[in-house]
């Protein structure tokens, strides 16, 4: 089991969902918005993104996770998906998960 | 939020369709309900005292009457302007309030003031009363008292006028007055033989004291009898002819004198001050009825003619009543133009629809827009109580293609994306995705549609109240629209549009899926826009040309305040000499009258000479108001306007000795005289005190007007050349035979004057018993100067004893604007715009007439209301559009952006100008309107396609692919919204009806400045969209 974890443009939001829907046995995947900030930019090119206020940009978070075969097509969708190659696209980290349970079976 | 907004209404689906279905049904009840009438009411608020003055001169009516009214009505609150006529035997003063103001409040301040009038006017010189409680558009029904028996003699036609029609009709609601004229008002006539007075010694105040003592009733309490109380009255009135006669005036050696001896009694009319006349042939009785202000023209009138059917039968045999002029025709035809332009305008955009999109059910998604707009806008209109009329139903008109942008924009974007949408996604999720897209540009775009608009809410006085209501119903109309935009489209799109079936196949791209109408716009429009986008400076060399073009034109382009409604009635004022009499007005009335039957395309002419009851209108008698009632146009000669037969009643007219003559229309009419105190588009008004100096100069600047192109039906007022005999006592010669000046002057009042001595009742009708000379002994001057005066002693004078007697010429009558005497040279003007007419009038005149000191010129008419209007709008237009830049930059938030779209506006005025020359219409407040209209429906496809240019660079696209890429996106959505509201005006814009020429201008300049600005979002907003482009990498 891999868990695929990716930061993307909030409104890349649907386009990576069409595309995970495409993939056939994913289970699901979850989001969540989340503010951050990045560094290569600004020492890159002095740059700032769409920060907030309080200097955090704003992006959403994708969590997927799938049986470990699955992980190439993940990772591909998400990335095509998301990709407009301009600055601020985000990052896929993928990890290992020890464990799956699915609460709605009774517990033992 | 308006994400939520949509999603929330595709989660409610039911919820949203009965809140539609309320709003609908909830419309079409309003619209029902809603008033109706030709135009919005412009009258000012306004009060006019009027004062009847039996016999005096217009300048002891200024004097003793108009000044103390003008004096007291100074000073009050919100009053603006207080004008005033001195006519003979009237006095007229109008009150003007502030706009706003409450009639009611200003009737009661006048009312208040009136009584401290009413002091300072000197006893026996009249009464100040207020005018009805009406509107220049009050006036809404002309009847004419027919009878075809020919039994009925004009006095009896006159008494069933005033006894029976108008007390009933004076009862329906709504109608707070009926006015009549013609024939003559019954009066029981004493003419008193001179001879027989010196006969037997009498004085005429005598026998008039005689008269006024012998009939009377009184009461004479109670008294008790029995238990029972007995009322005690004597009953002492005269009954007829007989009674009066018997009146003992005198006795003579034990033998009584009685009136019969001295005097002829008999029933005459009484002495009038103006008559109507019909078609050449016969004077007639006619009455007005005045509406009460604040009421519903076509209920008023509807009520008024079921009241006429039930007089009808309570008149004698062969009496008919013949209304003649009537306003619900004007109604029905106004509003006619109107509504079928709205239904043609909805066919057409329906056409469009189903082309663009290329199915049906696509199509009744956004054609649901319009009615659920319409009765969305009528439901708000009964709220705010806004009634139907031209302008307000013209306002749904120029919106029809407008309220549809939103949802085409939204169905077309769904559309496009079911057709893209693979299997994996659920309906309503491609659907919100889709409207999701393109609801943030659809919003600002309908708002800043409403924004656009906010000039015209700012418009004072008369132009104000005319373009307000079309103001509020466009915006209204918009908010339906949006709402509709909003949570109706795409509930609707999610229940009513198909999922495209389709075979997965190997060459499933895309473009592929496109209905061919799309395939085919792209096959053409991506060469062009990529060469532009390619080659940007051919955008730039296409717009400064466009611009340079619209710079060439602008020049051309006349302007006037608003283009004249065809009423399709049309009034001849005809002005004779001012020393004419009613006799000799009727003959030239009756000549008039027939020559303009020869006109064939007229089928009756009615003529008001002067004035009847006091309370609507002022005129002397040598005015005629002669309204011309014309034939259905199916009957007119091929070819021929309105206009056509106003220059072939001119020709008719033409050569009428000492007859000047002046066109109009009812309505025209009234609006007119209310808001500049004039009847023409132009009033030039001379102030200063001497009437002589006056009358020199206005006509030097009435020759100077004429000379001038474009002048026609120059005028200018009578101030003098009525002849008076004077009448000047010598106090000498006054006092040397002990006699009192008031003796003097009361001999003359009521020998050849006549003096009222009570009334004769006939049930409840009842008529004056008027006594004066017979006739053969005051109808000459030297009878006047043989009038016998007689002293304390009994000496008997000849009046030219102890007066000089002579003929002068003296005032016609005195116009006053605050307290300042003025006249007014008047003019129309023909064939050229009325701004470029005054600015050279006003050269010719400062440099050939020279004026007094004292004296100075003040231009008015409608050519005023155009530059208070242009000032205004010249503050509020930038206002407006810094506000709509501050919408666009909360929109994009990006300046680059908002500058791109702005670029809109220019562009778009270039369509419009041209369009305006190429059709010869005239620069005015409905053009105006036009391009306020432009502005709005300019930015709106501009937003749209900047919107997309945006989301497609940001998604890392190169921009020239971005730009040429939303651009064949777009193209559909910008020609349809472009379309629908083109075909929409359309009607608009071909229309010939009623009413049509005031909409006609704001369909061309809408209609052209659409064909440039759309080019403009087509090919020059992609091209040079690369200088004004966001910066990618931030997101919003």
């Amino acid at each position: 089991m891999k868990e695929i974890k990716a930061y993307i443009k909030a409104f890349k939001r649907e386009t990576v969902t069409r595309a995970l829907h495409e993939i056939d046995g994913l289970d699901g995947a979850s989001y969540s918005k989340v503010l951050g900030f990045g560094r290569g930019k600004e020492n890159s090119s002095g740059y700032t993104p769409n920060y907030d206020i309080t200097s955090a940009s704003k992006h959403v978070k994708v969590e997927v996770v799938c049986e470990d075969a699955l992980e190439a097509d993940v990772v591909e969708a998400i990335h095509h998906a998301a990709h407009t190659g301009l600055r601020a696209d985000g990052r896929i980290f993928v990890s290992d998960v020890r464990r799956s349970i699915r609460i709605q079976e009774v517990p033992e | 939020m308006l994400n939520q907004l949509v999603d929330s209404a595709l989660r409610n689906k039911l919820i949203v369709v009965l809140l539609l279905l309320g709003v609908i049904s909830g419309g079409y009840w309003s619209y029902k309900k809603l008033p109706v009438d030709a135009f919005p009411d412009v009258s000012p608020a306004l009060v006019q005292v009027f004062t009847v003055t039996s016999g005096l001169g217009p300048e002891e009516v200024e004097k003793f009457v108009t000044f103390p009214v003008e004096a007291a009505m100074s000073g009050l609150p919100k009053v603006e302007e207080i004008r005033s006529v001195s006519n003979f035997g009237l006095s007229v003063v109008s009150v003007y309030f502030e706009e706003g103001t409450d009639i009611y409040f200003a009737r009661q301040v006048v009312g208040e003031r009136l009584s401290e009038a009413r002091e300072a006017i000197p006893e026996g010189f009249g009464e100040p009363e207020m005018g009805p409680i009406s509107t220049g558009q009050g006036l809404v029904l002309y009847y004419n008292l027919i009878d075809t028996t020919g039994e009925y003699s004009l006095e009896d036609l006159r008494t069933l006028q005033d006894w029976v029609v108008k007390y009933n009709l004076q009862t329906v609601p709504g109608v707070t007055e009926v006015l009549g004229i013609g024939g003559f008002v019954k009066q029981y006539h004493i003419n008193i033989d001179p001879d027989a007075l010196l006969r037997y010694d009498l004085a005429l105040h005598e026998v008039i004291e005689r008269i006024e003592a012998n009939n009377q009733n009184v009461g004479g309490q109670f008294i008790e009898r029995n238990g029972e109380m007995f009322i005690v009255r004597s009953d002492g009135l005269a009954k007829d002819i007989a009674d009066i006669e018997r009146i003992v005036v005198s006795n003579e050696d034990g033998t009584p004198v009685y009136l019969e001896n001295i005097a002829k009694v008999e029933i005459g009319g009484e002495i009038r001050q103006g008559l109507q006349t019909r078609n050449g042939t016969e004077e007639v009785v006619s009455g007005m009825v005045i509406k009460l202000y604040g009421t519903n023209s076509s209920t008023v009138i509807q009520a008024v003619e079921e009241k006429l059917v039930e007089i009808e039968k309570a008149l004698p045999e062969g009496v008919k009543i013949e209304p003649y002029y009537e306003q619900k025709t004007l109604v029905q035809s106004a509003v006619d133009t109107v509504t079928s332009a709205l239904v043609q305008g909805i066919v057409l955009v329906a056409l469009i629809l189903l082309v663009f999109i290329g199915g049906f059910r696509p199509s009744v998604v956004v054609a649901l827009a319009i009615p659920f707009s319409v009765l969305f806008a009528t439901g708000a209109m009964k709220y705010f109580g806004i009634s139907a009329n031209l302008m307000s139903l013209g306002g749904l008109a120029i919106a029809i293609g407008m309220m549809v942008d939103g949802t085409i924009v939204m169905v077309e974007n769904t559309d496009r994306l079911l057709r893209q949408a693979g299997s994996g996604e659920s309906k309503t999720a491609v659907i919100s995705r889709a409207c999701r897209e393109v609801v943030q540009p659809i919003t600002f775009a309908i708002l800043i549609v409403v924004l656009v608009f906010i000039p015209l809410f700012t418009l004072q006085g008369v132009e104000g109240k005319m373009f307000r209501p079309l103001a509020y119903t466009v915006s209204l109309a918009m908010f339906g629209s949006l709402l509709y935009a909003l949570i109706g489209a795409p509930v609707f799109a999610s229940l009513l549009m198909p999922r495209p079936k389709r075979e997965e196949s190997e060459n499933d791209d895309a473009a592929n899926r496109e209905i061919w109408i799309v395939r085919l716009l792209v096959a053409i429009y991506k060469p062009i826009v990529a060469l532009f986008v390619r080659v940007r400076i051919l955008a730039v060399v296409l717009s400064v040309v466009l611009l340079a073009l619209g710079a060439w034109v602008f020049p051309k382009l006349g302007s006037e305040f608003t283009p004249r409604l065809m009423e399709g009635d049309i009034i001849a004022n005809l002005t004779m000499a001012p020393s004419v009499s009613l006799e000799e007005t009727k003959r030239n009335t009756l000549i008039a009258e027939a020559r303009l039957l020869q006109v064939p395309e007229i089928e009756q002419a009615v003529s008001r000479i002067g004035r009847g009851e006091v309370g609507a209108h002022a005129d002397p008698i040598n005015t005629v108001h002669m309204m011309v009632v014309l034939k259905p146009d199916s009957e007119w000669r091929e070819g021929y306007t309105q206009v056509d037969v106003e220059n072939a009643m001119r020709e008719a007219l033409e050569g009428m000795p000492g007859v000047q003559v002046n066109m109009t229309q009812p309505i025209q009419l009234s609006v007119d005289e209310l808001i500049g105190g004039s009847k023409a588009q132009l009033a030039i008004k001379l102030f200063g005190t001497d009437l002589d100096v006056l009358k020199e100069k206005g006509e030097a600047i009435a020759a100077v007007v004429r000379e001038v192109e474009g002048s026609a039906d120059v005028q200018t007022g009578q101030v003098i050349g009525s002849p008076q005999i004077v009448v000047r006592p010598d106090r000498e010669a006054i006092a040397r035979h002990g006699l009192n000046l008031s003796e003097v002057q009361e001999l003359i009042e009521a020998a050849v004057g006549g003096v009222e001595a009570g009334q004769i009742f006939e049930g409840v009708q009842r008529f004056d018993i008027y006594v004066r000379y017979q006739e053969d002994a005051r109808d000459t001057i030297e009878d006047i100067r043989h009038l016998i005066v007689r002293t304390a002693e009994g000496v008997l004078l000849p009046l030219d004893e102890i007066a000089v007697i002579e003929e002068i010429v003296g005032p016609r009558q005195i116009v006053r604007e605050n307290n300042q005497r003025y006249l007014e040279v008047q003019s129309n003007v023909v064939g050229r715009d009325i701004g470029g007419f005054v600015e050279e009038a006003q050269a010719a005149i400062d440099a050939q007439v020279e004026l007094p000191p004292g004296y100075l010129v003040s231009w008015g008419g409608q050519y005023e209301l155009q530059q208070e209007a242009n000032k205004r709008l010249s503050v509020v237009v930038p206002v407006t559009l810094a506000l709509i830049a501050i919408l666009l930059y909360m929109s994009f938030g990006s300046l680059k952006n908002t500058g791109l779209i702005l670029l809109n506006i220019p562009l778009a005025l270039v369509g419009g100008i041209v369009g305006l020359w190429l059709t010869g219409e005239n620069l005015s407040v409905p053009s105006s309107i036009g391009f306020i209209a432009l502005f709005g429906i300019a930015l709106g496809n501009g937003m749209v396609l900047v919107t997309y240019l945006n989301q497609l660079y940001r998604e890392g696209k190169a921009i020239n692919e971005a730009s040429i890429e939303a651009a064949c996106l777009r193209v559909r959505p910008v020609l349809m919204t472009a379309g629908t509201t083109l075909l929409g005006l359309l009607p608009l814009l071909l229309a010939t009806g009623t009413g049509s020429e005031v909409q006609r201008p704001l369909a061309v300049v809408v209609i052209g400045g659409l064909v440039s600005s759309t080019i403009l979002t087509l090919l020059v907003v992609p091209s040079l969209y690369k200088w004004f482009a966001i910066n990618p990498n931030q997101e919003t």
